[in-house]
């Protein structure tokens, strides 16, 4: 449990460091482009909670529109949490296999509408023998893969033989297809929509296929950041699983129309050489997946060099030079694994705390 | 908050919540043994670094396995008041003290509790002193001494002495002595890393006899590691041994252990448990513990007892993995999994619970009450 809780309205150069900010009015244009691009469009947003792992955040979204009017989560425990946060229709783009998940899962469905991936027959017959019995409705939808080699049907064969299975099952209401992919490298706008399109258009394929044998295909959930402009524009795509976008990380650098929300902030603790400076966030609190290390945010000519549990190695050739007791920010290489570290989100605006918000999804890996 | 199926005590580890951090007790048990009585009729002790598990229950026991200094070392001021909390009342604070919030935090908590801080420059040290000061509080200070075995403090040699005697000279503090953290993160080779702990500890004794010579009695030097606890504990002037990964383990340090020559090694006492979800391909199985879960900031962990199976990727939600030719694990959806973190201090930051095991059985849940301290 997180014991510190600055006073609303404290100077941004006063808290206690390393804490985890959200810049309120780079989150409010994250969403507002969201809420633009799917005002008028069949395709509508499905917020990612694995990112945020904040049901307010996730309401605030929901709020400005172009939603579908519930969100996405990574696993049932997170699920829980959005629930007991107040949203009423969850979609679970990942596989829920064990008995004893699937029992919490229809226990879940009391409360919400929930609808789970599923790329295996004996999976969804778990699922329907376990709803039938707690006497509720599973939506299904089937993983399709696109791209990634990860879960998913790898044929349209597949995906038509699981959807007639899933739409004959009792406990289960056949709901439609999900995939989900991932850009190579940095690519610019013209190879994301041949890339995503390319992609998705297995999905649809899919799709097409499972209303040619006679089920009616409610949902095509296709999308994710790097490809929410295009799947706008596509026929029948009918979601999008955005949640990078809120928050945003340097990787995504390509996706220039966003902003940099989430920042760690650190406090410089030791100068042991003229141009080394050491802070107080280390890999513990950001997160360096694979390696990848995060970049200074908001000090130009200061670069990271070597990161430890619990310090980072800035190689430091801003102009004045950073001292013992100066602030830094950090912008991570991928903010929901950074998120999923911490218990609360500062917001701060115009360098002022404006709100402290939990993270209760934090940690949710069940 | 981590929100796992808590299940009843005694139920098999097969039937847990996955993902979950799994701890065998017996394993525990004979890794303290084997650091702890290896100090036994030595005039050096151990320090246990308890920032690597963040677990109260865990540290109360290595003060009970014997040969400790009777307190413990931590990173962050936010774990020291944690571990306070828990009746440990002498702490090491390794991570330099320097904001105005911080020092009144500190003093706090040392007008009941014995804390220990480092240092390892003057206007740090005028801070400090300061603080200490209007707070009526006494602090004792260590000077934090840069080698190759970590990426900051203050010079060996002439600088570090004439740190040593300014603070013999500020009020509130007492000057206690040298520390030099080995930081495992800069692994890379062990026979190199073994010569560098040799010359770094050795230019950290030399520091020690040079501020002696000038009359400052030295109470303590604090160095070593889980790699190097043997052959730091041979070395005349070292008083006490930093070491926190010994008691659980994990695959990266059991590759860089610089004297592992005996029967009964350190062993990986901390496993993650994991159920594959998805079967797609004939050599492609998805697991349900990703980076989040496990993490990877340093390396992919191993997969327990099969060494011709691999993680070949680990995103944020899942990780997959896959197999040698010659090999026919049979996985099915949804078997479960047993991984070996490549860094343990980095997987037990993303959990709540240890989920205690013994002979197979759930046996008790610890809280990790320090985890996310990072202030």
């Amino acid at each position: 449990m997180e014991h510190y809780r600055p006073e609303l309205g404290t100077p941004v150069g006063n808290l206690e460091t390393p804490c985890l900010l959200i810049d309120m009015d780079a989150l409010d244009h994250n969403f507002h482009i969201m809420s633009d691009t799917y005002k008028d469009t069949a395709c509508k947003l499905r917020a990612h909670t694995k990112n945020i792992k904040s049901p307010f955040l996730a309401h605030e979204q929901i709020r400005l529109g172009g939603t579908v009017g519930g969100v996405c989560t990574a696993k049932i425990s997170e699920a829980e949490v959005m629930i007991d946060g107040g949203i009423k229709d969850i979609l679970i783009p990942n596989q829920i296999v064990t008995a004893d998940k699937i029992s919490r899962l229809c226990g879940l469905a009391k409360r919400a509408d929930l609808t789970v991936a599923i790329d295996n027959i004996e999976n969804v017959r778990l699922i329907s023998e376990i709803a039938e019995i707690q006497e509720v409705k599973i939506g299904v939808v089937v993983e399709v893969d696109t791209q990634m080699q990860r879960a998913g049907v790898r044929t349209t064969t597949q995906a038509v033989e699981l959807a007639k299975i899933a739409n004959d099952l009792p406990g289960i209401t056949f709901k439609g297809v999900m995939c989900h992919q991932t850009p190579e490298g940095m690519p610019d706008r013209e190879t994301r929509y041949i890339q995503g399109r390319e992609f998705i258009q297995t999905a649809l394929d899919a799709k097409q296929a499972i209303e040619d044998s006679g089920i009616t295909v409610e949902i095509v959930s296709a999308g994710e950041t790097w490809t929410y402009d295009l799947c706008a524009d596509i026929p029948g795509v009918t979601e999008v699983e955005g949640g990078t976008y809120a928050l945003m990380s340097h990787p995504y650098n390509y996706m220039d129309e966003f902003q940099m929300a989430g920042v760690i902030l650190g406090t410089i603790i030791s100068k042991p050489d003229n141009q080394i400076v050491i802070g107080d966030t280390g890999y513990k609190c950001l997160g360096s997946p694979g390696g990848i290390l995060p970049k200074v945010h908001d000090v130009p000519n200061v670069e990271v060099s070597e990161l430890g549990p619990d310090h980072i190695v800035l190689h430091d050739m801003s102009e004045n030079g950073l001292n013992i007791g100066d602030r830094y920010s950090l912008v991570p290489g991928q903010q929901d694994i950074m998120v999923n570290r911490w218990d609360q989100f500062i917001g701060i605006r115009n360098g002022l705390v404006e709100c402290v918000l939990d993270i209760p999804g934090r940690g949710c890996h069940n | 908050m981590e929100r796992p199926i808590l299940k009843p005590l005694g139920t098999p580890t097969e039937n847990l919540d996955t993902p979950a951090l799994i701890l065998d007790l017996d394993t525990l048990d004979n890794n303290l043994h084997i650091v702890h009585s290896s100090l036994n009729n030595k005039d050096v002790k151990l320090r246990p670094i308890v920032s690597i598990h963040g677990c109260p229950t865990l540290a109360h026991m290595q003060m009970r396995a014997g040969n400790t200094v009777g307190g413990i070392q931590v990173a962050t001021l936010g774990q020291a008041e944690i571990f306070f909390k828990s009746g440990i009342t002498d702490i090491l604070i390794t991570q330099p003290i320097v904001t105005p919030e911080k020092l009144n935090r500190l003093c706090m908590l040392a007008k009941t509790c014995n804390v220990t801080v480092t240092i390892d420059n003057s206007d740090s040290l005028k801070d400090l002193s300061l603080s200490a000061s209007i707070n009526k509080v006494n602090l004792g200070v260590l000077i934090l001494i840069h080698t190759v075995m970590n990426a900051y403090g203050a010079q060996p040699g002439q600088v570090s002495a004439a740190l040593a005697y300014e603070i013999t000279k500020s009020d509130n503090l007492t000057f206690k002595g040298l520390i030099a953290p080995e930081d495992s993160s800069r692994y890379e080779n062990t026979e190199d890393w073994q010569r560098e702990v040799n010359n770094a500890v050795g230019s950290v004794l030399q520091t020690r006899n040079l501020i002696e010579s000038k009359g400052i009695p030295i109470e303590v030097v604090n160095t070593g590691s889980t790699c190097s606890y043997k052959i730091v504990s041979e070395l005349e002037g070292v008083t006490e041994i930093a070491a926190g990964t010994y008691c659980l383990m994990d695959a990266r340090h059991s590759q860089f252990m610089l004297t592992e020559t005996e029967s009964n090694p350190l062993k990986p006492a901390v496993k993650i448990l994991s159920t594959i979800t998805s079967t797609p391909e004939e050599r492609l199985v998805v697991f349900d513990a990703g980076a989040k879960a496990i993490g990877n900031d340093l390396d992919a962990p191993l997969v327990d007892g099969m060494p011709k199976v691999r993680i070949y990727s680990l995103s944020a939600e899942h990780g997959r993995l896959t197999w040698e030719e010659d090999f026919e694990p049979g996985f099915q959806q949804p078997d479960n999994l047993l991984l070996t973190p490549m860094d343990i201090e980095e997987t037990v930051n993303v959990y709540d619970y240890f989920q205690a095991i013994r002979n197979g059985k759930l046996e008790a849940i610890f809280e990790v009450s320090a985890r996310g301290k990072y202030k």
